[in-house]
């Protein structure tokens, strides 16, 4: 093992306009190590191994491999330096075989052949090892997303890489597919390959890390063993939110304190009604403020019932069966980690994305396959991911454009519910802080007087506080008469305005209920972090 | 002296009347991204029919404008809908391709109901000239310079005051996005195409008061269309105008100070420098993120 | 069918099929009548000129929509070099080739880091200001008015080949092309093109040097334009640069490819063939409508087929789903 690391950066960083995507990212990775990278949404992971790789060239820092500086150098040149890498949206060449596709990494590796068949068979080898030796002559584009991952893996593989960067490859895998993959990368390490796994499974993280390296808002957060950093406190309010996590330490303050909890326990058994016991631990030991009642008696009416609904892109299946209902007035909450499917379930609601199987009905009428307009002038409100803004346009426009289809130009009730865009109304929102635009998308999705707001992200990078403004509104656009559907990463934030919560997992929903119940469920934290 | 101020002033009046011509190119592309190659026949449609209803009924070709764009409106608005809607997802090979399938046609339709042969709209006060000390200005430019800002002003306007123009400028910039608000896309876009014929009408028209035309000038309008597009920003209205007045003088000058069509040239570089370095156009910024995906 | 014949056939298959192709190509010849050759002439130049278009627009993606450019660079080079400095034909073709090759490569480098739409457009901008300097430089290109290959007489340097030597040099040029985008196709190049068109990051993460493909193959697609063009020059003898450097050529490239497939070794011959055939049909049936009818037809292809007859029929033939509806389906809004 030589002592020079197959990857160091230096102060690595990148900027895209005001915005600090990698910033001073130093790290040194050691022949054999198998490093896991792990951070929420929008912390910079992707941006990385791009940095690393020359898909995008740093504004500060340097990249060393084996010791040799590459900053700034074209991706073709670090693959030949044997680092190769995996997109996270996979990139096969369509209209080659799945065979040809690994052939022409072994034809431009850094051993290139020139020789053709030569290539078909070293390709043919390396589809052996990764278990699609049999799909050699199928075109890519009938892979299942399992063996679609598997192609994209191979096609590194052909490089005969000494550093691998593997940009999610068990995203959108269903449990059981995760294994041969994990199996796969124990044995490129047993080979005495340097990996680096970028991931949200953390399940993933878990079995194959030797170190985990966390990122934040494009920052190093923490590097370390897996186990000590995804119990770190500072983690899990990273993923969970930071009430989940103060909540956290209260309770293991709470475990050390044995009889206290004890004591706790028995007091909430007198409580109990009828609930699962896992229930009353919460209650016990919560001291924050208790969710809204959930009202059983108030779900007369299933004002929108998705039933069986399978949906995905081109061939892609993304959905499974899920089954979602939301009644009027409503407040329910769609968690589960990244990839589970959620803005996927949203987008195929609006007709957003074609549904294959199962239907949905919305007061009453069947919208399956109906146009987005339809959908939208039946009283189904969709506020995108990434808000979606009209970029160029100010508060007002925003807003009359949201009122469109009803020629709602009354201003007043959204802004009732979000003063802030009262003092704006003419400000371009490009211009905006993250909070305030996400306020206008909302207010926007409302001036269509929906029944039913949905809501993709509503904290993706926001402050803390921020999310808690906004998620307070939730409540009173509910009670003004338009059901919520809330899909969001903040367990937490989501769980406590919810009345109901369904949690998602690789395109299915895994577990669905009162939302307080569901908060208090170790398994919540099992799904976005592999441990409970 | 004299001459330059002269070729000044000729290529500002030429400039505004590009412009026009350019605006609704520049406006297909930014809202929808089609790369419009038979706009230039659909201009020189308009002067067609500007001089059709002008010898046939008599009807003053300035006036006879507004019946010239309401028709190419219609015209414009079915062929998006019925023809170009098709394919409009596609790849650029596809959208260039049909709308050049579509050039071919229009071209020999008019070549064989108009011939060949140059027209031009008489009018008895258009070749009358204001003179300003030992400058020219001919009566007819003049109209056409003013109506063809008029136009594109009352266009931007229109944009940004109206319903219509709301729905149109929401769906160029997130095609997506201003769907989830009820604009129903099919529809805006025809809308679209149908206001960018209707203003190459009347350009084309103005274009018939002041000058020749035949079919086989389309060509040379999309050409134009194209630079003064890419100069101006995409979808950018006030940059079609700069583009297009940048144009005007350009070709004035050129035509004032160099020998042969070297200014020609000359704008073909400047364009493929444009595209270059700053691809999003000389004015500002391209007006359109153009965001297409649902 | 494939599956009926076996492997090693299977290989030797298109070379045979090529041999028979040239060999019938030959046979007619000789069963023509003069205006005949002259028309199938023409067929063999678009085949030669779709197949270079489809090495840049079809198998690396990129939308050239200057590419008569190098047509006109070489027609001129040619004309310019036969007629000022007596050069043979024999001489002149093969550096006209290699003159469009070299100002491919030129103008690659920068224009080629430029994607989709922009492409096209800086493309079809170097072509039309490259007429405006042709036309401009009138002491040797004689300008607007063109200039006269001297072909008879001490002055020509080689003697005008006529109906039967030009069929035979433009099919010698088409068989040229077939044989580049047979090859290319097959080798490793080849594959570093189809990634590129495919997914630029993705090649270029697999270790292919994607500017150094993309600017070789844009020479190779200039090189062969340029020898189709220098024979054209030749064979009208009197060239004009609103001709050389027509736009019209450039489209009929691309519908020729669009329409038979891009990015196939068969497609852009059958565009060719089709198109060049349907054509003259039309011109010799109905005269006046003939560019009509000819629109037309691009408008009805483009939506029916939009991913050409190959890959329409390949597709199909897997899906098994004939149905040209899920064609329309494919890009509506």
């Amino acid at each position: 093992m030589s002592a020079v690391p197959v990857l160091e950066t230096r102060g690595l960083g990148i900027r895209f306009g005001g915005l600090k995507a990698v910033d001073d990212v130093s790290l040194s990775v050691p022949e054999g190590l198998t490093l896991g990278v792990i951070g929420p949404n929008g912390a910079g992971k992707s941006t990385f191994i791009n940095l690393v790789t020359g898909h995008l060239k740093p504004t500060s820092g340097s990249v060393l491999v084996d010791g040799k500086d590459v900053t700034g150098a074209k991706p073709w040149v670090i693959a030949q330096s044997r680092v190769a890498r995996t997109f996270q949206i996979v990139k096969p060449f369509r209209g080659m075989t799945v065979r040809e596709n690994v052939a022409v990494g072994v034809l431009y590796g850094p051993d290139g052949t020139g020789r053709m068949s030569t290539a078909l068979k070293q390709a043919d080898e390396i589809l052996g090892e990764v278990g699609i030796a049999d799909l050699g002559d199928r075109p890519p584009g009938e892979l299942s997303v399992a063996d679609a991952r598997r192609l994209e893996f191979a096609k590194a593989l052909a490089l005969k890489p000494r550093l691998l960067l593997l940009d999610e490859v068990m995203a959108g895998l269903r449990p059981g597919e995760i294994e041969p993959s994990l199996q796969l990368i124990r044995d490129l390490k047993a080979r005495g390959m340097t990996i680096i796994v970028v991931e949200h499974v953390m399940k993933a993280i878990l079995a194959v890390s030797d170190q985990v390296l966390v990122l934040n808002a494009g920052q190093r957060l923490m590097l370390g063993p897996p186990r000590e950093v995804l119990s770190d406190p500072q983690v899990i309010e990273a993923y969970l939110g930071h009430k989940y996590a103060t909540r956290q330490a209260q309770q293991s303050e709470a475990a050390a304190a044995a009889e206290a909890a004890e004591a706790a326990e028995a007091a909430a058994g007198e409580a109990a009604t009828a609930s699962a016991p896992h229930c009353h631990q919460r209650e016990a030991r919560n001291p924050t403020p208790t969710p809204r009642p959930a009202l059983s008696m108030r779900r007369w009416h299933q004002m929108l019932e998705v039933k069986n609904v399978s949906a995905g892109y081109g061939r892609v299946q993304v959905l499974w069966d899920v089954d979602l209902t939301v009644a009027a007035n409503e407040i329910v909450a769609l968690v589960g980690p990244n990839g589970a499917g959620k803005t996927t379930l949203l987008r195929a609601l609006s007709g957003m994305v074609p549904i294959r199987e199962g239907s949905v009905s919305f007061l009453g009428q069947d919208i399956t396959g109906r146009s987005i307009e339809r959908i939208v002038d039946l009283g189904i409100s969709h506020v995108p991911e990434g808000r979606r803004l009209f970029p160029g346009l100010s508060v007002k426009d925003n807003l009359r454009l949201g009122g469109w289809r009803n020629r709602n130009a009354d201003l007043d009730r959204v802004i009732e519910l979000f003063p802030k865009l009262g003092d704006r109304l003419s400000q371009v929102t490009g211009s905006m802080s993250g909070g305030e635009q996400q306020m206008c998308a909302i207010a926007r999705g409302l001036m269509g007087k929906p029944d039913l707001i949905m809501i993709d992200e509503l904290s993706l990078g926001l402050a803390p506080v921020v999310v808690e403004e906004i998620i307070g509104r939730l409540a009173d656009i509910a009670a003004s008469g338009t059901a919520v559907l809330l899909v969001e990463q903040d367990v937490d934030a989501a769980l406590t305005v919810a009345e109901r919560a369904y949690v998602m997992e690789t395109g299915r929903v895994v577990m669905s209920g009162n939302a307080g119940e569901l908060l208090a469920d170790p398994r919540i934290q099992q799904s976005y972090l592999g441990i409970a | 002296m004299t001459g330059f101020l002269q070729a000044t002033i000729y290529g500002l009046l030429q400039g505004g009347l590009l412009a026009l011509v350019a605006v609704g190119f520049s406006l297909v592309w930014g809202v929808m991204n089609v790369v419009n190659l038979s706009h230039g026949a659909f201009v020189v449609l308009g002067a067609y029919l500007g001089w059709q209803l002008n010898s046939s009924l008599g009807l003053d070709p300035f006036l006879g404008m507004i019946v010239v764009a309401l028709i190419l409106f219609c015209i414009g608005y079915a062929v998006q809908r019925f023809l170009i809607n098709l394919v409009v997802n596609g790849p650029i090979f596809i959208t260039l391709l049909l709308t050049f399938g579509l050039e071919l046609l229009l071209v020999q339709g008019m070549n064989i109901v108009f011939t060949a042969n140059y027209q031009s709209i008489t009018t008895s006060y258009a070749g009358n000239a204001i003179v300003l000390g030992g400058i020219q200005v001919p009566l007819g430019r003049l109209l056409a310079f003013l109506l063809a800002v008029g136009i594109t002003v009352a266009l931007v306007k229109v944009m940004a005051n109206t319903r219509v123009g709301m729905s149109i400028m929401a769906t160029g910039m997130d095609r997506g996005a201003a769907r989830l608000m009820g604009i129903r896309a099919r529809h805006v876009y025809a809308l679209t195409f149908g206001i960018a014929t209707a203003l190459a009408g009347m350009a084309g028209t103005m274009v018939g008061t002041v000058g020749t035309f035949n079919p086989a000038a389309a060509g040379g309008f999309t050409l134009l269309s194209f630079v003064i597009a890419v100069l101006g920003g995409l979808g950018n209205m006030y940059g079609a105008m700069v583009g297009g007045l940048l144009m005007g003088l350009v070709q004035a000058w050129g035509g004032y100070y160099l020998s042969g069509t070297w200014v020609n040239a000359l704008a073909f570089l400047v364009l493929v420098i444009v595209l270059m370095f700053r691809p999003s156009g000389l004015v500002g910024k391209a007006f359109y993120s153009a965001r297409l995906e649902v | 069918m494939a599956a009926v014949i076996p492997a090693p056939w299977r290989r030797w298959l298109p070379w045979a099929l090529g041999v028979l192709g040239v060999l019938a190509a030959l046979g007619l010849q000789t069963q023509l009548y003069s205006g005949q050759v002259r028309t199938v002439a023409t067929i063999f130049m678009f085949v030669a000129l779709a197949l270079s278009w489809n090495l840049i627009g079809g198998y690396t993606g990129y939308a050239s929509f200057g590419q008569v450019v190098f047509f006109g660079l070489g027609g001129y080079f040619a004309a310019v070099t036969m007629t000022h400095l007596h050069w043979s034909f024999w001489l002149a073709l093969p550096l006209a080739g290699l003159a469009a090759a070299a100002y491919a490569a030129l103008i690659g480098v920068p224009l080629l880091r430029l994607r989709g739409h922009y492409f096209a457009i800086a493309t079809l901008g170097v072509a039309e200001g490259t007429r405006e300097i042709v036309i401009n430089l009138d002491g040797l290109t004689g300008g607007g008015g063109g200039i006269t290959v001297p072909t008879v007489g001490a002055a020509a340097a080689t003697k005008y080949l006529g109906n039967d030597g030009f069929y035979l040099v433009y099919l010698v040029l088409a068989v040229l092309a077939l044989l580049v985008t047979g090859l290319v196709s097959r080798s490793k190049f080849g594959f570093a093109m189809r990634a590129i068109h495919q997914d630029e990051d993705a090649a270029a993460a697999v270790g292919i040097n994607t500017t150094r493909t993309k600017v070789l193959t844009y020479a190779l697609s200039g090189l062969l334009t340029g020898l189709v063009g220098a024979t054209y020059a030749f064979q009208q003898v009197t060239i004009y640069p609103e001709r050389l450097f027509d736009v019209e050529i450039t489209v009929l490239m691309v519908v020729m490819v669009v329409i038979g497939g891009s990015g196939t070794v068969l497609g852009p011959i059958i565009g060719a063939v089709a198109l060049q055939f349907l054509s003259e049909w039309l011109r010799q049936n109905y005269t006046t409508v003939h560019t009509l009818l000819l629109g037309a037809i691009i408008i009805i292809a483009v939506v029916l087929l939009p991913q050409g007859l190959v890959n329409y029929l390949r597709e199909a033939r897997r899906n098994r789903d004939y149905s040209l509806l899920a064609n329309v389906r494919r890009y509506r809004l």
